[in-house]
């Protein structure tokens, strides 16, 4: 084929109206104008506003455009105009070739029906025929792993086993265009990975859009990225990395709580690398694999004879992945005075994946025979790693390699 | 890879197309909207008997009970009525029915793209299944109501001729259409606002008294204008009479409402098909 370019957006837009009554309102006269043959209103009318925003994009056969942005963003909106459910209200779209949509799964399923019935009825709705499902249903019911619940009714399925079931049937079409929203988030990481692996082997033949939240999925599938904010691609085009650094640094960064007791408390903690500062700078970045300084300022009101200083790195997901517990050694005892303290920890190297991360921080008092937590302030700092490295894990190695032989 | 390439434009113009061309489009979609409803024909079907111990019985049991009510009402001269010609039970049962099949179609469109509202939003299914998925039922219905008229007549000894049994069709055929074109004329409307189906809940019973169907149709006065002015009144009456016998007394009636709703369920139809992507806009998921 010479031109394989799937799918063209040209400035589409898409409004949407805050209060209900309003919108069913302005429903009936957009119905109106549409028998008539007349242009619709173009303009915005009153509680109306811009749920997607002159958004262009090209698609082409083996490309994989990743939708990202906060909730309310347009994502779904525009998904919904590329699959032709509702009409953009300017600009145009045009889709060559099959579309298939893998919007929400199991749709058409009834419960009280077994799993074989509603094969046929989810394969109906996603537009396969009966003939087309007969020869696909061994393979559909392998796919899902359900076996000899094949003939239970569904609504005593759990609810893996029906999410297994609708992606076994919905992996089945062959389309040339896919759209995928935010379906692959459930399951057991297994089922995830063989729902990978297939789309991994689609997209040879089809131009997929994903949606998503789930970054390391995007920066896994895609090639492409539109970067979404109130409607509006701020960031569309092939730099991958480039999109979710602006994402990342768009992400909202919540105070965390503070636990402190009267003997010492939290005076400042910030961080630095290569010049910048994060109290500079609100979005401190850190480049992938320089330095990274935490310096932390307390105020000591009784004596502590043994402190320790204990650091915790955790991902944008809040997962924690990384710990600082060697301070003790570094710095075994206190002078006992009280006032004013400052410590530096140095990172020489940070591998971490490109993304957002914060720190946690604590102070425990050693002396006696337990453990006193003194301080604890959860997400003290955050800070964003940019770099080309964005795989599923925090940590990313860069290794020396040497060919031996 | 496909051979030969679809090409789908989705754009912000309004279509300037003539109702005939969008009439070609949707009766060239009809295979798929066919493959989809008639499933969800039968999952409905189904899951409707599947849970339920009188099965089939519950597409009977609102006529029939309407039926009986009026036959003791009548039978012991709670209320007057003119002779029906035919044996009161016959008649009335056979009006109950007719009545019936009108008000499961009036209903069917908007019931079924309600129930289906989420898949509506969800998927790009060929939105006609829906409505066919709707008339298969409507149909389904109605023959299970054809084999308990025909004991009916058994029983009641009620000749049938060859003219009066080919007429079954038409009759039901043209009762049926009047329902669904009224029904899907209001559907998109329906979707919006909930009005329209609680208005349908309190007009339809309401509308049935209205009609001869546990009564003998009045020939005279303001009350037989406003049998004729009825169509529903001609479409039930003439069925009824054909079917008993009885002399068929406005036919060109019952052939021009038959046309009329036959351009409103086409026209119905287009509006349907044009308005389903401003509805879903609006009703969300």
């Amino acid at each position: 084929m010479i031109n394989d370019t799937l799918i063209q957006v040209e400035s589409v837009s898409k409004k949407f109206c805050r209060s209900l009554k309003r919108s069913l309102w302005y429903g009936v006269q957009d119905i109106g104008a549409e028998l008539a043959g007349r242009t619709k209103e173009s303009r915005l009318r009153r509680d109306e506003f811009w749920a997607v925003d002159q958004v262009s994009f090209e698609l082409r056969r083996g490309e994989c455009l990743g939708l990202i942005g906060h909730n309310g963003a347009g994502k779904s909106t525009l998904l919904k105009m590329l699959n032709g459910l509702i009409k953009p209200d300017r600009g145009r779209i045009t889709m060559r070739g099959q579309v298939g949509a893998l919007i929400e799964l199991g749709t058409g399923f009834n419960p009280i029906l077994t799993g074989r019935e509603n094969i046929y009825n989810n394969g109906a709705v996603l537009g396969f025929t009966k003939k087309e499902i007969d020869e696909k249903f061994e393979s559909i019911v392998e796919f899902s792993e359900i076996g000899e619940f094949i003939d239970t009714p569904v609504q005593n399925y759990s609810s893996g086993m029906k999410v297994r079931l609708g992606f076994a049937v919905a992996s089945h079409m062959d389309p040339d265009i896919l759209l995928i929203d935010e379906i692959l988030a459930v399951g057991d990481i297994s089922f995830v990975l063989k729902c990978f692996s297939r789309m991994d082997a689609l997209l040879k033949n089809t131009a997929i859009i994903l949606v998503s939240h789930n970054i390391p999925q995007i920066a896994r599938m895609c090639t492409n990225l539109i970067l979404l904010k109130n409607g509006q691609a701020i960031y569309t085009g092939p730099d991958v990395a480039e999109g979710i650094n602006l994402y990342y640094s768009m992400l909202e960064k919540p105070e965390g709580n503070y636990f402190g007791s009267d003997i010492a408390v939290l005076d400042d903690i910030w961080l630095a690398s290569n010049e910048r500062n994060s109290k500079q700078a609100p979005n401190m970045y850190v480049n992938y694999g320089e330095e990274l300084t935490v310096t932390i300022t307390i105020k000591a009101n009784q004596k502590i004879e043994k402190a320790n200083i204990y650091l915790a790195f955790y991902d944008a997901t809040q997962r924690n992945f990384g710990e600082v517990l060697n301070f003790e050694e570094a710095i075994p005892r206190l002078d006992g005075e009280i006032g004013d303290y400052t410590f530096e920890a140095y990172f020489p190297k940070i591998e971490l994946a490109q993304g957002m991360y914060s720190l946690t921080i604590a102070m425990t008092d050693l002396s006696g025979n337990s453990r006193k937590l003194i301080f604890r302030k959860q997400s003290a700092v955050y800070f964003t790693v940019r770099g080309k490295y964005h795989g599923w894990a925090p940590m990313q190695f860069s290794p020396q390699w040497k060919l031996l032989k | 890879m496909n051979e030969k390439q679809k090409i789908t434009v989705y754009s912000s113009e309004t279509s300037n197309r003539l109702v005939v061309d969008h009439l070609r489009q949707i009766v060239n979609d009809l295979p798929r909207a066919h493959e989809l409803g008639l499933r969800l024909f039968k999952r409905n079907v189904k899951a409707l008997y599947r849970q339920s111990l009188l099965g089939f019985a519950w597409a009977l049991i609102p006529p029939l009970a309407t039926a009986i009510l009026w036959i003791l009402l009548r039978g012991n001269n709670i209320v007057q009525m003119n002779d029906t010609g035919t044996p009161y039970p016959v008649f009335v049962l056979t009006g109950t029915l007719l009545w019936q099949l009108f008000s499961e179609a009036i209903s069917a469109p908007l019931n079924q793209v309600t129930e289906n509202k989420a898949m509506l939003a969800k998927i790009n299914i060929p939105r006609e299944g829906l409505l066919l998925s709707g008339a298969y039922h409507v149909i389904f219905n109605t023959a299970i109501k054809v084999v308990l008229l025909s004991v009916i007549y058994a029983y009641f000894r009620q000749t049938i001729t060859l003219t009066s049994l080919a007429f079954l069709p038409v009759g039901l055929l043209s009762i049926g259409m009047a329902g669904f074109s009224i029904g899907l004329a209001l559907t998109p409307l329906g979707m919006l606002y909930q009005d329209i189906n609680k208005g349908l809940a309190v007009l339809l019973p309401f509308f049935m008294y209205l009609t001869p169907v546990v009564y003998p149709a009045p020939r005279e006065g303001i009350m037989g204008l406003l049998m004729r002015a009825n169509p529903l009144a001609t479409l039930i009456n003439e069925t009824r009479n054909w079917l008993t016998l009885q002399p068929v007394q406005d036919m060109p009636y019952f052939i021009g409402y038959t046309m009329a709703f036959v351009v409103l369920f086409l026209l119905s139809l287009v509006v349907y098909h044009l308005s389903m992507p401003m509805i879903i806009e609006r009703i969300g998921s």
